[in-house]
């Protein structure tokens, strides 16, 4: 891992397992590619920058690396002028035969659709835990609620969903 | 289909949720661990900072973009500069204050090796950017594209007239700078002393936009030009800047090589820049700074800076954007 005196060999290693994290995170805040690759390149270049001053007593490696994503999206959306619902559907990665990826397809289209209609701490706490797959203490830690409040929202939130589908 | 499917298909379960996750694309991943590991390259070739690099900068900037004209004799150069490149160097606040704390008086100590060989004239306002390009000299690029917001019509339009400054090298002063920073193990080029090098530049442009109480400008003027004698060792004289800046001496070396000064413009990185990245623009070779944003009321407002050169112009646009927004205003320039 990348230690507070990131070494070359350690910020590969480090690049290659964060980077799905991260862009996965913003591909639930983001509709748009251009943003989603723009805002993943910031963090990590803020990240590089600010590589001195990670405490490893303070959070790991990857939830100080949430935590500047997180605020480098804020401060994307506090900029956007409206929050377009999701979309971009062909992108989508195919596993499986037709069957799987049209049931896919219809997932992502669902879930794309709903998810521009939650507040924004619930899309958050989403992005945070299906996105970068972060889990209730990381998502506790990078957004500054309780462990117990997230996993609260996050049922509340996923129960929503359910009810939209 | 079947209602059952339309069943199965309708049932939200845990792998929906993560349904929009997907391989990032992997042309935007190598292209990001290059720029990473550039940067990674520069910050290892550290510490870079300070005043000199500042000043040296602005003493080509400011030349290039606020002096009036003059004709040269540039006869007796045989050699020259122009801005094709930038090579960024991120700066540090440490060094910063080392250099603050030297009691340096930097511009007391430049000026008196800088003659202006005719005084700049303050800037005139021009009604549209084909007028001020009328004036300049040369075509006023202008984008067809701006954020949301920004109107890109009647921006307000200055042009500032060429000119030229020559600088005379002297050991003696460089000594003694070099001597304040405690920096001894370096090798002033032998028959520097009295050596002169002239500064020509050329009109330039500036575009200004207003919205909501941010700005942004667009200034673009044909590289500046610098003459000096044939024979000048220009990497010899980089690495004693970076050594200046900061750089410890090995670092400074392999830095001075890798670039040609002749074309290489270096651009230090303040402190309070967020980040950096080469980018192309149109083509041509460019800096993209991304600055500490400025709090306007509750919000905190991006700023960024994009340096590209093009055709042998020189463009600079900035402004409270964030990078991917200046990025494609500039791209959009015709």
């Amino acid at each position: 891992m990348w230690r507070s005196s990131a070494s070359e060999h350690d910020w590969n290693a480090v690049f290659t397992e964060q980077l799905p994290r991260i862009y996965n995170y913003f591909c639930y805040r983001l509709h748009n590619e251009a943003d989603i690759q723009e805002l993943t390149s910031r963090t990590f270049e803020k990240a590089w920058r600010a590589r001195h001053r990670y405490r490893r007593d303070l959070a790991g490696f990857g939830t100080w690396l949430l935590r500047i994503a997180h605020n480098v999206v804020i401060d994307h959306l506090r900029l956007a002028r409206d929050y377009a619902p999701i979309e971009e559907l062909a992108e989508l990665p195919a596993e499986g035969g037709p069957e799987h990826e049209h049931e896919i397809a219809s997932d992502v289209t669902r879930l794309r659709a709903l998810i521009p209609t939650l507040p924004v701490r619930e899309r958050e706490l989403l992005a945070l835990k299906y996105g970068a797959g972060a889990n209730n203490r990381e998502i506790a830690n990078v957004t500054g609620l309780s462990e117990s409040n997230v996993g609260t929202i996050l049922h509340r939130t996923v129960q929503l969903l359910r009810d939209r589908w | 289909m079947s209602g059952q499917e339309e069943n199965s298909m309708s049932a939200m379960d845990e792998r929906s949720l993560y349904s929009l996750r997907r391989t990032p694309p992997e042309a935007f991943a190598r292209q990001l661990r290059t720029s990473l590991q550039q940067q990674s390259a520069h910050s290892a070739r550290r510490p870079m900072g300070g005043v000199v690099a500042v000043a040296v900068t602005c003493v080509v900037i400011a030349a290039a973009f606020g002096v009036p004209s003059v004709r040269a004799a540039a006869t007796a150069f045989l050699d020259m500069f122009r801005v094709v490149n930038f090579a960024a160097v991120p700066m540090q606040s440490d060094a910063l204050r080392k250099l603050s704390n030297s009691n340096l008086d930097l511009p007391h100590l430049l000026a008196d090796q800088v003659q202006v060989l005719e005084k700049a004239a303050p800037p005139t306002s021009f009604a549209t950017p084909a007028a001020a390009g009328a004036s300049a000299g040369f075509h006023v690029y202008l984008p067809t594209w701006m954020p949301v917001g920004w109107d890109m019509q009647a921006p307000a339009v200055q042009v500032s007239g060429a000119g030229a400054v020559r600088v005379t090298a002297s050991t003696a002063r460089l000594q003694q700078i070099l001597t304040s920073l405690d920096i001894n193990d370096v090798s002033i080029p032998q028959g520097l002393d009295g050596q002169t090098a002239t500064i020509h530049t050329s009109p330039a442009v500036v575009v200004r936009w207003q919205h909501g109480g941010q700005t942004l400008q667009l200034l673009q003027s044909p590289s500046p030009q610098v003459d000096f004698p044939a024979g000048t060792n220009l990497s010899a004289l980089a690495e004693i800047g970076l050594r200046v800046l900061g750089l410890p001496r090995e670092d400074a070396y392999n830095f001075a090589q890798s670039f040609d000064w002749r074309t290489t413009l270096l651009v230090p990185i303040p402190p309070n820049a967020s980040s950096f990245r080469q980018v192309s623009v149109q083509g041509g070779s460019g800096l993209l700074i991304e600055l500490t944003g400025r709090a306007v009321g509750e919000v905190m407002r991006p700023s960024a800076l994009l340096l590209w050169s093009n055709g042998g112009k020189v463009f600079q646009l900035s402004g409270s954007l964030n990078p991917a927004e200046l990025l494609e205003m500039a791209q959009t320039l015709q």
